[in-house]
């Protein structure tokens, strides 16, 4: 029954509307999403926001108070029963990683699959340690090796078991900066390689433009499920256009062919549609403001971060709102520049105005 | 501030405890025997003659090794133990001088005193056999070396070999009848052992009570304490050896430390402490019987009746002590 | 530059030679016995090998068997359960399981004999009952004294173990669900392996107290290798053979410390470990067993105990009205020397434990190894060796004095300076155990922050090591204080005239098998331990 009905057959873990409460006090509510074979999602959102929390009921240590969490199409957690988390073969690597510290490199890796026989065990551990390439390191305890080599060995003692479902907890949270886009790049090679199912929560939005396939936003009790492209570019709410991507907001009033007025130019499409002389708040990327020495508009260079290839520079316009631009490189201003800019022609984002 | 307060007032208290003193006009008293059997009567010498007693009690062993430790330097001026065999050790040590004494010599049987006069009974403790008065009837017991035999199977309780009464009792019997008959005796007692062996008298006391066994060794004194609480308790005291050498006794007594300078105050002591009034305290604040053989037990002592006291020196205890525990870790004593 | 090297190997001299000045507190005694180790008469040792030795050995290694999985079972379970779990009166079992560590062994093994025996009062009711109490186990055998240690000890090794327990973090024992354990698997090869030192240095103290104890196996007549030292020295008048067969046994112990050193050599347990602790809420019968397997240590491990100290107490009182005014003197001398000595070992097991983290060198690593030998060594042994020292010291400072023409009588004995060290080189195992513990997890990262600071090593024990070791600071000035103030024979050997403090008491009290009489010093050093443990208790909940 279950495998007619489920045409989506390569669903691995469907979350539907499930809602989370500590006492009376909901921490997480109305969250939905699903997650294909093999593919890698992320939650982000501002700390607090309950993102560790969905994490820990996929894996079984938070009851759910509404909705249902179904693994491979069977249910393993709704208000009235859930299954125990050592029967969900979900593996979760945590934010300490929690590696044992009695154990050396292999044992550790090999504490996922102790009903293995010992011939199979062994190799692999052998595989996994090639795969997160700790190679030599068997026989060391976790004390005597960097912060990096770490969590390569909690990722694989993860993976060792082939789980159905990866659970990643922060797990470049402890990084040094420099090390941590390495290590991310290098755990992106790994799981995909692996082929395996993965939702991870992270605080870095970079982390899950760069890693995810889907990103799950949690936003001021909103939860938008989408592709990178589509959060970023299609935001559902004003708080997530804000909290994604480094975007600004420009106001402005709507004219009967759904475009507004701006103060960066005039008559610009918007992607959705508003009630005419409705107010809205128009979600301006970086990517939408280039250099225009033939402009009329300009901005004054508030700050600006080097990023290699481009420059992201916040400008202050004459109104006193800020936005941000990207430009290469090659046009470097100092502080207080006053430069010419322009809103590409292209269709907008846009909120009803909130004020 | 208040740091620096407190750090000061531990220095002052180590410095201040660091000299301590003693005066000479006082006795020091190294005791073995408890501070609250002793201190009332020391008290009551204080108040007499006006003798300041420092008393500072410890175990026997350790008493006698602090003793030895501190050699010449020692301030004890008296040695107050609660065995013959701790006194004829400690005089075997050298720790304890000959007092000449005719007082003492008279007030005092001559097998209560060490044969050179290096120390002096002071209290008899007698170690008899005891039975269960609705079990037993006391015409069926006789002697210790009886309580081997064969209707005794299975009835019969011992405390525990390592106690230093046993050891003076098995140690008087060798003096009395030699190594080999003593041992066969001992293996007699341990294989009509009803129950293992008590680590206290007043525990074996209670248990043959209980009628666990029901007839046992024990100092009379403890029995004497619990017939003081309930004058129905069901176990009595039966002299053992009365027609021949008589029940063993011991002795808790004292003597004059070797380097002591206020010999003749202690010797003054010892003479008042052998005399009526200290005699009566001493022995009754722990139903012990007077060494001193004109004064008259306490009445539950007296109750029990008059009984013959082995002669035997009880310095042959002290010297024998060693082979008497041997023999019996030998008989499987434990 | 050169300076700071010559200040680096100064720096390490020093550090040593303070290693050095402790284990001389220990050494200094332990030596002075041993000298006459040679001094001892061949018929007793050969009458020792003959008929004690065989007996006394096997009964020690049982009795120390049994008493360590007795300890192990009772102690590390109920920390697991109080660290883990949320049931029924938890707050209150949490503290109130240390309890039994107020009661002296040998007051248990006192109470317990009077108790359970044939002629105890529970047989004596089940035999009129009944008509028989011979079904009944008998408490004065092989396992009536395991039962009655473990139930005094365990403490030790639920104090440490809870300690490790509740700072384990959850995220362990998630992630070993993750993988399908259950709890009971999870407990065995993940919160036990990680709890290792702690759950050992418990087991250390257990056995080392255990091997010293004379006491409470006197009072059994279970003969074990301490009755044997203590048979040569009072019965045989052999101090020789005693400090003999006393010096086997520390090596013993020496073995046994370094073997488990040698064992844990590579592992460390300073895992980063920011987790929170989850206590998780039992429902339904498992919350009420939990409870009830709490009450029932306490009850038999404490209440009943103080019950029938209390009975004992209030006969005495009835029996002679009025208390003696002198207790008050009692209770404050005990509460000082207590103090004082905790403070003292507090102290010194900082300074060991942080020389034995800077410093891997042998010398250090064994010193402070030999620093700790004293409480394994039975107790009036170790007096006389103290004594034997201090009195040595005197002979020589006056033979110096006399030398430049100064004639003066010096009298260190009976000073409280010297009980105060003779207690703490007697006690600091207590303290070093749990804080060395506690240290061992203080990453090396930790301190080097302090370092790049520019702080001394000596302000890093102050400013890095103390803050994040308090709460096992605390559990260990607990037990010592509570050790110290239980301690009979040092205080009287050292102590100065007229100078009596409550297990003094005991001791005159309970020599002439006067137990009953002992209840009410017993008592007050029970509630001396109390209040102590309710202030820190109160204190550490608030600090959460």
């Amino acid at each position: 029954m279950q495998n007619t009905d489920n045409i989506l057959n390569d669903i691995v873990l469907e979350v539907s509307n499930i809602a989370i409460s500590y006492g009376n006090k909901k921490v997480v509510d109305n969250i939905s999403f699903c997650l294909k074979k093999g593919e890698i999602s992320c939650l982000i959102g501002e700390s607090g926001v309950g993102k560790t929390t969905v994490l820990r009921s996929i894996a079984g240590f938070e009851p759910i108070t509404s909705g249902n969490i179904k693994l491979n199409g069977n249910i393993i957690s709704s208000p009235s029963k859930i299954v125990a988390p050592e029967m969900r073969k979900v593996a979760m690597v945590f934010q300490d990683y929690a590696l044992l510290p009695h154990l050396n490199v292999e044992e550790n890796i090999s504490f996922g699959i102790r009903k293995m026989d010992t011939r199979k065990k062994q190799q692999r551990v052998q595989e996994m340690i090639e795969l997160v390439k700790l190679n030599r390191l068997n026989r060391y305890y976790p004390h005597q090796l960097s912060g990096g080599q770490q969590q390569r060995i909690a990722i694989a003692r993860a993976l060792a078991p082939a789980p159905k479902l990866l659970l990643l907890d922060e797990p470049f949270s402890n990084l040094d900066p420099n090390l941590r886009e390495e290590i991310s790049i290098d755990i992106y090679d790994i799981l995909t390689k692996s082929q395996t199912t993965t939702l991870l929560v992270t605080h870095s939005q970079k982390e899950a433009f760069a890693l995810a396939d889907n990103i799950g936003v949690m936003v001021d009790n909103f939860f938008q499920w989408d592709s990178a492209y589509k959060i970023y570019h299609e935001p559902e709410t004003h708080k997530i256009g804000a909290f994604v991507g480094g975007g600004a907001f420009l106001p402005g009033r709507v004219n009967a062919n759904n475009c507004v007025d701006l103060e960066l130019g005039l008559n610009y499409q918007l992607t959705n549609n508003f009630p005419k002389d409705m107010l809205v708040d128009v979600l301006i990327r970086p990517n939408n403001i280039q250099h225009d020495p033939e402009s009329l508009y300009k901005g004054v260079i508030k700050s600006s971060i080097f990023r290699g290839p481009s420059f992201l520079y916040t400008l202050l316009l004459v109104s006193g709102r800020e936005v941000k631009c990207l430009l290469p490189s090659h046009l470097y201003y100092n502080i207080g520049d006053s430069i010419h800019i322009s809103l590409k022609r292209m269709p907008l984002k846009a909120f009803p105005n909130i004020k | 501030m208040k740091k620096k307060l407190v750090y000061n007032v531990a220095l002052t208290l180590g410095l201040s405890m660091l000299f301590a003193q003693i005066q000479a006009e006082e006795l020091v008293i190294y005791s073995s025997r408890n501070e609250q059997l002793i201190k009332p009567i020391f008290d009551a010498y204080t108040d007499e003659t006006g003798v300041e007693i420092k008393l500072l009690t410890d175990n026997d062993g350790a008493i006698i090794q602090k003793l030895r430790t501190e050699g010449s330097r020692t301030s004890a001026d008296i040695l107050m133990t609660v065995d013959a065999g701790n006194l004829w050790h400690a005089t075997e040590l050298g720790l304890l001088q000959p007092v000449e004494s005719d007082v003492l010599n008279d007030r005092i049987p001559s097998h209560l005193r060490d044969p050179q006069n290096n120390w002096y009974g002071l209290s008899v403790r007698a170690r008899t056999i005891i039975y269960n008065t609705n079990e037993i009837n006391p015409e069926d017991l006789s002697t210790y070396e009886d309580l081997t035999g064969e209707k005794w199977k299975g009835r019969f309780c011992l405390r525990t070999s390592k106690k230093v009464y046993n050891q003076s009792l098995v140690a008087a019997m060798i003096a009395h009848q030699g190594e080999e008959k003593t041992e066969e005796i001992v293996r007699g007692w341990v294989n009509n052992l009803a129950t293992d062996v008590f680590s206290s008298d007043t525990t074996l006391i209670k248990s043959i009570a209980a009628n666990e066994c029901q007839v046992g060794l024990a100092n009379t004194y403890y029995l004497a304490r619990l017939l003081a609480e309930d004058s129905d308790f069901p176990v009595s005291v039966f002299w053992a050896n009365q027609n021949d050498r008589g029940t063993h006794v011991n002795i808790s007594g004292a003597g004059v430390s070797r380097y002591s300078e206020n010999i003749d105050a202690a010797v003054q002591l010892l003479e008042w402490l052998a005399d009526a009034k200290a005699q009566k305290m001493y022995a009754n604040v722990n139903y012990e019987y007077p060494a001193n053989p004109d004064i008259d037990p306490h009445e539950i002592l007296a109750s029990w009746g008059e009984f013959k006291q082995d002669q035997l020196n009880v310095s042959k205890m002290g010297e024998l002590q060693v082979d008497a525990v041997k023999l019996m870790d030998r008989a499987n004593y434990k | 530059m050169l300076n700071n090297y010559l200040l680096t190997v100064l720096n390490n001299y020093l550090s040593k030679a303070k290693v050095l000045s402790i284990s001389l507190l220990i050494i200094l005694p332990l030596s002075s016995i041993f000298s006459g180790i040679f001094d001892f008469q061949a018929d007793n040792l050969s009458h020792l090998i003959s008929y004690i030795l065989p007996d006394v050995i096997l009964n020690t290694l049982i009795l120390l068997i049994g008493v360590a999985l007795g300890t192990l079972t009772i102690g590390v379970s109920l920390a697991y359960l109080t660290a883990n779990y949320n049931f029924p009166g938890r707050d209150i079992f949490v503290w109130s399981l240390i309890l039994p560590l107020a009661i002296p062994a040998y007051v248990f093994a006192f109470v317990f004999v009077y108790l359970f025996d044939f002629s105890g009062p529970i047989y004596s009711i089940i035999r009129n009952t009944f008509g028989s109490s011979d079904f009944l186990p008998k408490i004065r055998s092989t396992y009536g004294v395991i039962f009655t240690l473990s139930l005094a000890f365990y403490p030790y090794v639920y104090l440490l173990s809870k300690n490790a327990f509740s700072t384990q973090g959850s995220q362990t024992i998630e992630m070993a669900q993750t993988f399908g354990y259950s709890r009971m698997q999870i407990f065995w090869i993940v919160s036990i392996p990680m709890a290792r030192p702690w759950i050992l240095a418990g087991l250390m103290l257990v056995l080392m107290e255990t091997l010293a104890d004379f006491g409470a196996v006197y009072i059994f007549s279970y003969d074990t290798f301490t009755t044997a030292i203590y048979k040569s020295w009072i019965s045989l008048f052999d101090f020789s053979s005693a400090v003999q067969l006393a010096a086997i046994m520390i090596l013993f112990v020496f073995f046994i410390i370094s073997t488990e050193h040698f064992l844990r050599k590579n592992k460390k347990y300073n895992m980063k470990n920011q987790s929170k602790h989850i206590i998780i809420n039992l429902n339904g019968y498992k919350k009420w067993l939990a409870s009830l397997a709490c009450l029932c240590t306490l009850l038999i491990a404490f209440i009943v105990p103080l019950l029938q100290l209390s009975i004992w107490a209030f006969e005495n009182i009835l029996k002679n009205p009025g208390i003696d005014p002198r207790y008050l003197s009692f209770f404050l001398n005990s509460l000082a020397i207590g103090i004082f000595t905790t403070a003292i070992i507090i102290f010194l097991s900082l300074n060991l434990s942080s020389s034995r983290r800077l410093d891997k060198s042998l010398f250090t690593q064994t010193f402070v190894q030999i620093s700790n030998l004293g409480y394994s060594i039975p107790g009036s042994v170790l007096a006389i060796g103290f004594f034997i020292t201090i009195v040595m010291i005197e002979n020589s400072l006056i033979y110096t004095l006399s030398l430049i023409g100064i004639e003066i009588d010096i009298v260190i004995r009976g000073s409280l300076l010297a009980m105060v060290l003779a207690l703490s080189a007697r006690f600091l195992v207590v303290a070093f155990h749990p804080i060395n513990s506690a240290m061992e997890r203080i990453s090396k990262s930790q301190e080097e922050i302090g370092r790049s600071f520019g702080l001394t090593p000596r302000k890093i024990i102050w400013l890095v090591q103390i803050p994040i070791i308090k709460s096992s600071i605390i559990s260990a000035s607990l037990i010592t204080f509570i050790e110290v103030i239980k301690e009979i024979p040092i205080v009287l050997i050292i102590r100065p005239f007229d100078w009596d403090t409550l297990s003094i008491r005991i001791f005159e009290m309970t020599s002439e098998s006067m137990w009953e009489e002992a209840s009410i010093p017993s008592l007050l050093i029970i509630i001396m331990s109390i209040i102590p443990l309710v202030f820190l208790v109160k204190k550490a909940s608030k600090g959460k």
